[in-house]
C-alpha cells in the first residue's frame, strides 16, 4: 500500500498549519507543520528529539489545543479525543493502570459495550498480542514487553480507525523492540489499520512505515515526505539487509542530520529573528 | 511474608506471653502487698472485665461507644475523601483553601468540643459529630494528596478512552488516591477513639467514657480498669477491621510498590 494509490481518496488525517508555542508563545513548538495520512497506511513521524513530535501528537489526539491549524478526520474538524482514535504511549508503566488486571486494563475504554462483546473484543485482542495466558495476571507482575503489548491490546481493543504509537518502543530493550516491531507490523496489516508511528528511530521508521514525514528542529515543520516502498510482510533480516532499505534509510539519515547539523543556526533563535518586526 | 519457621514464631508467642504474664503478676504482688482502694486485683478487674462485655452493660455502655465511633469516622472518611478529592482535582482551589486546610488540621479537635455541647447539646448526634469532626481534616488532606499525584498519562487515557469526568473520578482518580486515602484513614482512626472518649467523659450518660468516669466517683477502681481494657480491645478490633480492608483493596498496590522497588 503506497501512499500514491491513496492521493485520491479523502485522507483520513489531515494536518493542517499545525502551530503550538509554550510559556505563552516564548518557545515555539510547532510551526505550520502540515501533512496528510490515508486510509489504511502506515505513517511515520522522524525528527531530532525534542523537536516538538510528542507535542504533534498530542494536538492530533486532542488531549492539547494548537494555537493555530486544524487536525481533520475526513475533513472534518474535532476538539477532544475523538472515538475514533487509540493511543499507545511510551511509558507503559505510567499508562497502564496498575490497579487492574491485564484484561480490564484491555477493556478499559470499552464501557459503552455490553459485557459480552466486551469479553469478544478483549479476547480477541489479548490473542492478537499474544497475552492470553496473561490475562488475570496485574501489569507490574509482568516484563517491560508484556506490559507494552498490554497497552497495544488496549488500543486494539477500541477498534480505532486511527492508531497514535508515540516512541512506543523505546523503553524496552533492544531484542523486545524487534519483536514489537514485527508485532505491531503484523497486526496493522492485517486489521489493514492505519497508524501513526512517532519515532526518532529511523532505522525503526524506515522499516515498519509505508510513508516517513521528517520534521525540523524546533519550531517543527515538514520538511521532508518520503515514501517507503519496501514489499510487506517485511522483516528484521531480509528487509534490513536489502539495498532499497539501506538507500531509504541514508536518505532519511540524512534528512534528519540535515536538521542538527552545528553550522545551521538553531531553530528557536532562527524563528524568532524572523518573527520580530 | 515474612519467612520465618514455625519454631521462630512459637518462640515470639511465649516471649510476649512471658512478659505479659510477669507484668500482671508485678500488679497482683503489688495489689497484695499494698491494699488500696486505686489496686484493685486482678481478679476483680477481670470480673469487672467480663461484666462489661457480655449481657446487659455490653449493650449499654460499649455498643453505643463502638457505634459513634463507626459512624463518625464513617461521617469524616466520606466528607475527608469527596472534598479532598474534588480540591486534590481543581488545583486552582487548593492555594485558597491551604490555610484553612493547615489550620483545622493544627487545631486540636477536642478543642471545639464545648461549642459543639451548646450548638447540639448533650446529645448522639453532637458526638458522632465530633467525632467526624476530628477524622475529617487527616482524610481530607491525604485525599488532596492522592488526587494530586494521579499519573498524568492515566488521565490522558481516560480522556482517550472517551470517559466523562464522573467516570474518570470514580474509575481513575478514587482508585488511583486510595493508597493516601487509607493513611488519612489511619490516622483518622486513633483520633476518633479519642474524640470517643473525651466527648463521652464531658457530656453522656452511656457509653465507655462515662462508664469510666461514673465508677471512678464511685471508687469503684475495678470498673475503671475493666472500661480502659475494653476501650484498648476496641481500638484494636477497629485497626485490625481496617487493616483486613485496606490489605483487600489495596492488594495491587503492595505487589505494585514492590515491583517499581
Amino acid at each position: 500500500m503506497f501512499a500514491d494509490d491513496m492521493a485520491t481518496a479523502s485522507p483520513i488525517l489531515s494536518v493542517e498549519a499545525l502551530t503550538k508555542s509554550y510559556v505563552g508563545g516564548a518557545v515555539p513548538v510547532l510551526q505550520d507543520a502540515r501533512f496528510w495520512q490515508a486510509e489504511g497506511e502506515f505513517l511515520a513521524v522522524v525528527g531530532p528529539s525534542g523537536c516538538g513530535k510528542t507535542t504533534l501528537l498530542r494536538c492530533i489526539a486532542g488531549l492539547m489545543k494548537p494555537d493555530g491549524g486544524r487536525v481533520l478526520h475526513r475533513g472534518v474538524e474535532h476538539a477532544n479525543p475523538p472515538p475514533w482514535l487509540s493511543i499507545v504511549f511510551q511509558d507503559y508503566n505510567r499508562s497502564l493502570f496498575p490497579w487492574l488486571s491485564v484484561r480490564r486494563n484491555a477493556g478499559f475504554g470499552l464501557h459503552k459495550l455490553d459485557k459480552v462483546e466486551r469479553e469478544r473484543r478483549v479476547n480477541e485482542a489479548l490473542a492478537a498480542v499474544g497475552l492470553s495466558h496473561a490475562a488475570e495476571l496485574y501489569p507490574w507482575q509482568l516484563s517491560g514487553g508484556m506490559q507494552q503489548r498490554t497497552a497495544l491490546a488496549r488500543s486494539i481493543a477500541a477498534s480505532p480507525e486511527l492508531l497514535l504509537l508515540d516512541e512506543p518502543f523505546a523503553s524496552v530493550d533492544a531484542q523486545t523492540r524487534m519483536d514489537l516491531q514485527d508485532l505491531v507490523m503484523r497486526i496493522c496489516q492485517e486489521m489493514k489499520l492505519a497508524t501513526l508511528l512517532v519515532t526518532h528511530d529511523i532505522d525503526e521508521a524506515v522499516l515498519m512505515a509505508d510513508r516517513i514525514v521528517v520534521l525540523s528542529m524546533r519550531p517543527a515543520r515538514v520538511v521532508e515526505d518520503i515514501r517507503v516502498p519496501l514489499a510487506r510482510p517485511r522483516d528484521q533480516l531480509t528487509t534490513k539487509e536489502s539495498k532499497e532499505f539501506l538507500q531509504l534509510r541514508h536518505r532519511v539519515f540524512t534528512a534528519v542530520r540535515q536538521e542538527v547539523k552545528p553550522g545551521k543556526p538553531t531553530a528557536p533563535r532562527g524563528k524568532s529573528d524572523r518573527r520580530s518586526p | 511474608m515474612r519467612a520465618e519457621t514455625l519454631q521462630q514464631r512459637i518462640g515470639e508467642l511465649a516471649g510476649q506471653a512471658l512478659l505479659v504474664l510477669v507484668l500482671l503478676t508485678c500488679w497482683q504482688v503489688a495489689a497484695i502487698l499494698f491494699p488500696a482502694p486505686h489496686l484493685p486485683r486482678l481478679e476483680r478487674i477481670a470480673a469487672s472485665f467480663w461484666n462489661l462485655v457480655h449481657g446487659e452493660l455490653l449493650v449499654r455502655e460499649v455498643l453505643p461507644s463502638a457505634a459513634r465511633v463507626g459512624a463518625g469516622l464513617a461521617l469524616g472518611i466520606v466528607l475527608g475523601t469527596a472534598i479532598g478529592l474534588a480540591i486534590g482535582y481543581f488545583r486552582a482551589l487548593d492555594p485558597w483553601l491551604r490555610p484553612i486546610l493547615e489550620f483545622l488540621r493544627a487545631l486540636p479537635a477536642v478543642t471545639i468540643l464545648p461549642a459543639a455541647l451548646l450548638l447540639l447539646g448533650a446529645t448522639d448526634a453532637m458526638r458522632v459529630a465530633i467525632i467526624a469532626f476530628g477524622c475529617t481534616p487527616p482524610v481530607l488532606l491525604a485525599a488532596i494528596d492522592g488526587a494530586r499525584r494521579v499519573e498524568p498519562l492515566l488521565l490522558d487515557t481516560a480522556r482517550v478512552s472517551g470517559l466523562t469526568a464522573a467516570q474518570t473520578v470514580a474509575r481513575v482518580i478514587v482508585p488511583a488516591a486510595l493508597p493516601q486515602v487509607f493513611a488519612g484513614i489511619r490516622v483518622a482512626l486513633g483520633v476518633a477513639l479519642i474524640m470517643m472518649v473525651i466527648s463521652e467523659l464531658l457530656a453522656s450518660n452511656n457509653g465507655l467514657g462515662a462508664f469510666i468516669q461514673r465508677n471512678q466517683r464511685l471508687f469503684n477502681t475495678a470498673n475503671v480498669y475493666a472500661g480502659v481494657l475494653v476501650i484498648g480491645v476496641l481500638a484494636w478490633l477497629f485497626t485490625a477491621a481496617m487493616l483486613k480492608l485496606e490489605k483487600r483493596v489495596l492488594r495491587w498496590h503492595r505487589g505494585w510498590r514492590g515491583a517499581s522497588e
